[in-house]
């Protein structure tokens, strides 16, 4: 049995910077430049030189992340390692018909499409993806054709 | 390449074509080779493919053959690209595209389509489709080709084959302009535009502007009816309010004539539902509708769920009250059965969000009873009991969540549907509990530290977990390789036997990581698994299709970062079975131990070349070897410290090591220590004799000779243990009891030669005055002598078998001596008396015959103890004949 009990709160670059691990890139920079600006004025304002430490270490780290995060491939690379930050998520139950916009329209297209040809109308489908006959898309071959047609007269 | 035919003839296979093309095919087939008989079977199998109602694999494959027969036609690559697009692969419909439009660069139908599979395929292959668009728009070829360019650069970047990392940016384009049918050459384009425009956002200006453009080409006849009534249709399924502009479009002039069409007709119903006032009103009039067969009832789910099925006005209860309205019939279909699990997963998610984790576990709940086997609903439902910390529904949700991953792959017979989830559900709770000990970090990618190392070790729960997902996920990545080689993990070079001995690997993994999984669906999933493996095994042991193995080179990179993810796991594995030796903390051990079972059973003998061809490790250097001698150490140190109750745990560990490394006798000999340990007596004894036999296949000589004498000791061990502590050290008091349980003993574990030699000696050793136990012994041995487990015990046993003959012998001397001396005694006794009163000549004669007896039974009694060698015996017969022969002189002298 699974004992091990996982953790849906993980600390992780996303939440180093106060984001989901969805968040686009814009997202990422606005954040990072937010949190940076946060710490500059700080840091103006500190004069302990451990904590001056403690917000240098912070903004080198807040740098670092959000570089990171800004780079597609680095972040692609940062995502497959931390695949739980995207997996512990809810998930929507429905069906990919129900929730895509565009999707449905094609399946909505096709389906009505289905519905109206069975009654007699004459509707062309979307795309050669909704078509069942490529009769003329044959291309004559003499060798074939003959066989066929012997084939054909027994 | 020909255009399209946009007339339907019905989508029934028809038998006649199918026959006769199979006979064409098979004609063809039989006839020689030539240019104009390739290319009538390429046609052939082109035929047979694009059938109405053909099996969309089996039509994929008829494509690819006819491509190897003729490689130049365009329309093969692009069919090839629909059907792996209508299969849900619409990556690799996007690669076929673009080989047809190579062929044919100008083919607008290939374009358009190619722009169909980019809208389906990742975000940013979706970015590339505008530009796709805009250049078909225009008809303009070049900025269709810069567009095509663009998108090689994305498939580059997306196979790896680009040494630049940065993704490539899509060019912006302006696509205000992108109204109607443009330049583009295939008639279907602006309703395809409508879509991809209507998908994007709600209807906006340009839609609009689009209807507007498409109703100034219908013309007077039937053309284009349908597509613009249907097309209004497609404004509605978002936004009932658009009712009044679709009706409005429904009485152009242009449509006037046309308001009795089967289209228009659906599309006014339609909007009469869209005019209802209330949730409850269009319910009402939805299922009349249906009734009547008015509307398909797919559209009605669809009307549903966007007008009212996610209304803030509607509580859970209030939506279900209203799907419940529904008549019995139309609340079956499979279309509502999918509107009611949407319906409620809509509020779950709201409840959820809410922090209402009770409301939305119920509603999951009804979710599951409407669809068991809907993996996000129990994915949600095992988040809601991670969030409660219910401990108990916790384990089973999770359990179930990864069992129905499985269960539908095993359903569908293709161990890959599912497997991108899986992946990522294996790698998520190892990660979890990797992160628990091992935080990320921010810069760099330091290694673990020490501490931090032995800290997650001391955590069994996390750590098994840790080692059991990544396993997992390690067989699942092996099953994404469509190449053979890639999925069994061999090079291209493998020797002869490498094909079976990895397949055998890889069922070795799934035994370590399913074993104790009593899930449905497993064993079927087993069945595919084996299935796969060998078949994978076929094709690479031959050395001709292995070279012909499609799908090597362009996953060469993918299985290279593969191996080299596992190499790194292995040697993190390795590093904390170093780590634990020595540990004081038992956690800490026994989870080192069981990495290292897990170690064992990672592919080495694949690995390790990798290893060695990266530096990691010395050219002669043998990885398994190395690591089986730490675990070893480290089991014996946990077998000495760890507590009695762990027993049972640690030999499970030991048998996962045996399965994995099942040359290394090491493991072996550990596993007879603790199971004499563990006092499971019969199980040493057996696993010792069957393990023997195994040296005499080891190349070092001296070292299969010292695990011989251990194992030997071993099968020992395991009697002489279960011999009462009493009767341990036998002697003349307990020496029946002693042997009684020898004897017991032999018969249940025959083979323990130690025991057998050891009472044997005991027997002999006592038998000087005890014949029985002299044959006792020698029957002991005799019956064991073919049973012996070396030539040092059976030369043993001879020696013992000759120590005890002579002793009989001795004892049967001993014995005649003594008879002898008796009665040469009883004689001289008798002599005495006959002499003793008065003597007569005949008493006198018959004293002396006495006497003479008497002298000639000591000579023999004396011959005897010398023969013996029984020298106490032998002066004592002298004696007593010299002392008879003084007496038979005294009578003689009278």
């Amino acid at each position: 049995m699974r004992t091990f009990m996982i953790d849906l709160k993980t600390q992780s670059h996303y939440s180093e910077l106060g984001i989901g691990p969805d968040a686009d890139a814009k997202e990422i920079r606005d954040s990072q430049s937010r949190i940076i600006g946060e710490l500059r004025r700080k840091l103006s304002r500190v004069s302990n030189p451990d904590e001056k430490r403690a917000i240098d270490e912070r903004l080198k780290t807040v740098n670092s992340i959000g570089d990171k995060l800004s780079n597609p491939k680095e972040r692609q690379s940062y995502d497959a390692e931390n695949s739980h930050l995207t997996f512990f998520v809810i998930r929507k139950a429905s069906a990919p018909i129900l929730e895509d916009r565009e999707l449905r329209l094609r399946w909505i297209h096709k389906g009505v499409r289905d519905f109206l040809v069975e009654r007699g109308e004459t509707v062309a489908p979307l795309a050669d993806l909704e078509r069942s006959d490529f009769s003329a898309d044959y291309t004559p071959n003499q060798m074939l054709d003959d066989i066929l047609e012997s084939k054909r007269r027994g | 390449m020909t255009s399209p035919s946009e007339s339907e003839m019905g989508v029934d296979d028809r038998p006649g074509d199918r026959e006769g093309l199979e006979f064409a095919r098979k004609h063809l087939e039989a006839m020689p080779s030539s240019t104009a008989q390739r290319l009538a079977l390429s046609e052939a199998y082109f035929r047979l493919a694009v059938l109405p109602g053909a099996e969309i694999e089996a039509a994929i494959n008829l494509l690819r053959q006819a491509a190897a027969y003729d490689p130049y036609h365009p329309k093969l690559f692009f069919h090839l690209g629909r059907l792996l697009h209508q299969n849900g692969e619409p990556l690799a419909a996007v690669f076929e595209y673009r080989r047809a439009l190579r062929l044919a660069p100008r083919s607008h139908r290939i374009s358009v389509h190619l722009a169909l599979a980019l809208l389906d395929a990742g975000p940013e292959e979706r970015e590339v489709t505008p530009r796709v668009l805009s250049a078909i728009f225009a008809g303009d070829d070049g900025l269709l080709m810069s567009a095509i360019t663009e998108l090689d650069k994305l498939i580059a970047w997306r196979s790896g084959a680009t040494s630049d990392h940065t993704r490539p940016n899509a060019k912006r384009s302006s696509e205000d302009a992108l109204i109607g049918q443009g330049n583009c050459r295939w008639r279907g384009f602006w309703k395809l535009l409508l879509v991809t425009e209507l998908g994007r956002s709600k209807p906006s200006r340009k839609s609009l502007q689009m209807m507007e453009a498409a109703v100034q080409t219908l013309g007077e006849g039937q053309n284009g009816v349908g597509e613009y009534a249907l097309a209004g249709l497609l404004f509605l399924l978002d936004s009932r309010t658009q009712s009044t502009q679709v009706e409005a479009w429904l009485l152009k002039p242009a449509m006037a004539a046309h308001q009795d069409r089967p289209a228009v007709r659906l599309v006014r119903s339609v909007c009469e539902l869209g005019a209802a006032g209330t949730p409850e009103d269009f319910v009402r009039h939805a299922g009349k509708k249906l009734e009547k067969g008015e509307l398909p009832p797919e559209l009605v789910c669809c009307l549903h769920y966007s007008w009212h099925g996610q209304s803030a006005e509607l509580d859970p209860v209030g939506a279900a009250r209203l799907l419940d309205q529904y008549s019995r019939e139309i609340v079956s279909l499979p279309c509502f059965r999918e509107l009611r699990v949407a319906i409620l997963d809509y509020h779950a998610r709201s409840a959820w969000g809410e922090g209402r984790l009770d409301r939305a576990e119920i509603l999951w709940q009804e979710a599951c009873a409407a669809d068991p086997l809907r993996i996000p609903v129990i994915h949600n439902l095992a988040l809601v009991a991670t969030r409660t910390r219910d401990v108990e529904k916790y384990q089973r949700s999770w359990e179930r969540s990864a069992e129905l991953r499985y269960l539908i792959a095993s359903a569908a017979g293709d161990l890959r549907v599912e497997l991108e989830d899986r992946i990522r559900f294996h790698r998520s709770f190892a990660q979890q509990s990797r992160l628990r000990y091992v935080p990320n970090r921010a810069v760099g990618r330091e290694d673990p530290a020490d501490k931090e190392l032995l800290a997650w070790l001391e955590d069994r729960e996390a750590f098994d977990s840790w080692l059991l997902e990544s396993a997992t996920a390690f067989l699942n990545l092996r099953l994404r390789f469509q190449s053979p080689l890639h999925l069994l993990g061999i090079p291209l070079d493998c020797s002869d036997d490498s094909p079976q001995a990895a397949a055998e690997a890889l069922l070795r993994q799934f035994q370590l990581c399913f074993r104790g999984r009593r899930w449905t669906g497993v064993l079927t999933f087993q069945s595919l698994m084996e299935e796969l493996a060998a078949k994978a095994a076929e094709f690479a042991s031959d050395p001709i299709r292995r070279k012909r193995d499609l799908s090597f080179e362009s996953e060469n990179s993918e299985a290279e970062k593969l191996t080299k993810e596992m190499i790194g796991h292995g040697f993190l594995l390795y590093r904390m079975i170093q780590l634990a030796r020595g540990a004081a903390s038992g956690n800490v051990r026994l989870s080192a131990f069981r990495a290292g079972a897990y170690l064992v059973n990672m592919p080495w003998r694949f690995l390790e070349p990798a290893c060695k061809k990266m530096g990691m490790v010395p050219a002669d250097a043998n990885l398994l070897e190395v690591f089986v001698s730490h675990i070893v150490a480290l089991a014996l140190e946990e077998s000495r410290k760890g507590a009695a109750a762990q027993a049972d745990l640690r030999l499970e560990i030991l048998e996962d090591c045996i399965r994995g490394a099942p040359e290394a006798l090491d493991f072996r000999l550990v596993q007879c220590h603790m199971l004499l340990s563990a006092k499971r007596f019969r199980q040493a004894y057996l696993i010792a004799l069957e393990a023997l036999p195994l040296t005499a296949k080891m190349a070092d000589q001296k070292e299969a000779a010292h695990l011989q004498e251990q194992f030997i000791k071993a099968v020992d061990n395991a009697v002489v243990e279960q011999i009462p502590e009493q009767l341990r050290s036998p002697t003349r008091d307990n020496l029946p009891a002693f042997i009684a349980e020898v004897r017991r003993l032999l018969a249940e574990y025959p083979r323990a030669g130690g025991l057998r030699l050891m009472a044997a000696d005991v027997l002999i050793r006592t038998g000087r005055d005890a014949p029985a136990r002299l044959a006792a012994a020698k029957e002991m041995l005799e019956e064991g002598l073919d049973l012996l487990l070396s030539d040092e015990q059976i030369r043993e046993a001879r020696q013992l078998l000759e120590k005890a003959g002579s002793q009989t012998q001795t004892l049967d001397a001993v014995s005649r001596i003594r008879e002898l001396l008796e009665s040469a005694a009883a004689s001289a006794r008798l002599a005495v008396q006959l002499t003793s009163g008065e003597r007569t000549p005949a008493k006198t004669r018959e004293a002396g015959e006495k006497l003479e007896s008497a002298i000639h039974e000591a000579a023999q009694a004396e011959e005897l103890a010398v023969e013996a060698g029984l020298s106490a015996a032998a002066e004592t017969a002298r004696s007593l004949g010299s002392d008879l022969r003084k007496i038979l002189e005294g009578i003689e002298k009278g």
